[in-house]
């Protein structure tokens, strides 16, 4: 069983194969959620329930794959909460 | 320490920090999410973006049954929250809070990556250091903060 750190390293990791490969992710599942994890995607929908589905069908743990949405197109963030 | 990075997201630099959240009510209390927060020093609250949300029911934390929260006000609109008691694990660093929670909006597809916010709830325990020109981000515990030399 992997340690809180090893698990903290791993998904580093998994974030890190995102940044790296992220111009091809978006080439290859543009407007697409995908979920990594142990530097695999492991499923890629446009619909975040259908991904999710998916992953429960293979049984990969949710709360540890990396899941993000390739935007095609640059998008202008302003956050901020009251 | 804790150090956060600058990631790109859809051709903006952004800061983060990995996050582990752990939850302590509900039939589960071992259940836990990883993320990362986009650091945001305008955000009252530490809150789970939908997309997260999302995550957190398919775990098993159903919304519904958690207390509602204020109503989240933002450029983008409005939108309604819960709370829960959770604790967020920041590397070594365990901070306990009360996390609130954007629902996501009904019958409706999610096609942006809002992200989950770490925010002055937290912020305000830690010395933000942050310079993008080298990609530095670094939450400096009180003691840290102190031993700086200015």
């Amino acid at each position: 069983m992997k340690t809180e750190k090893q698990e903290l390293e791993r998904y580093r990791e998994d974030t890190e194969y995102y940044e790296r490969n992220r111009e091809s992710l978006v080439r290859d599942h543009p407007n697409e959620w995908v979920a990594i994890l142990n530097q695999k995607v492991v499923g890629a929908s446009a619909d975040l329930d259908e991904l999710l589905d998916d992953l429960e069908h293979k049984q990969i743990p949710l709360g540890e794959a990396l899941i993000e949405y390739l935007g095609a197109e640059e998008e202008l963030l302003i956050l901020g909460e009251e | 320490m804790i150090r956060g990075y600058f990631s790109p997201r859809n051709g903006k630099n952004r800061p983060f920090v990995l996050a582990r959240f752990t939850f302590t009510s509900g039939s589960s209390p071992h259940l836990g999410l990883r993320t990362h927060l986009i650091v945001d020093t305008g955000a009252d609250r530490t809150m789970l973006a939908p997309s997260d949300s999302k995550v957190l029911a398919r775990l098993g934390i159903v919304l519904n049954d958690l207390p509602r929260g204020p109503t989240s006000t933002g450029i983008g609109g409005k939108a309604e929250t819960r709370i829960t008691e959770a604790v967020l694990t920041l590397e070594s660093t365990a901070i306990p809070l009360a996390l609130t929670i954007i629902e996501p909006p009904p019958n409706r597809v999610l096609t942006s990556a809002v992200p989950s916010l770490l925010g002055r709830d937290v912020l305000s325990q830690f010395a933000l250091f942050m310079e993008e020109r080298t990609g530095r981000l670094f939450l400096l515990d009180p003691s840290e903060a102190d031993a700086l030399e200015f």
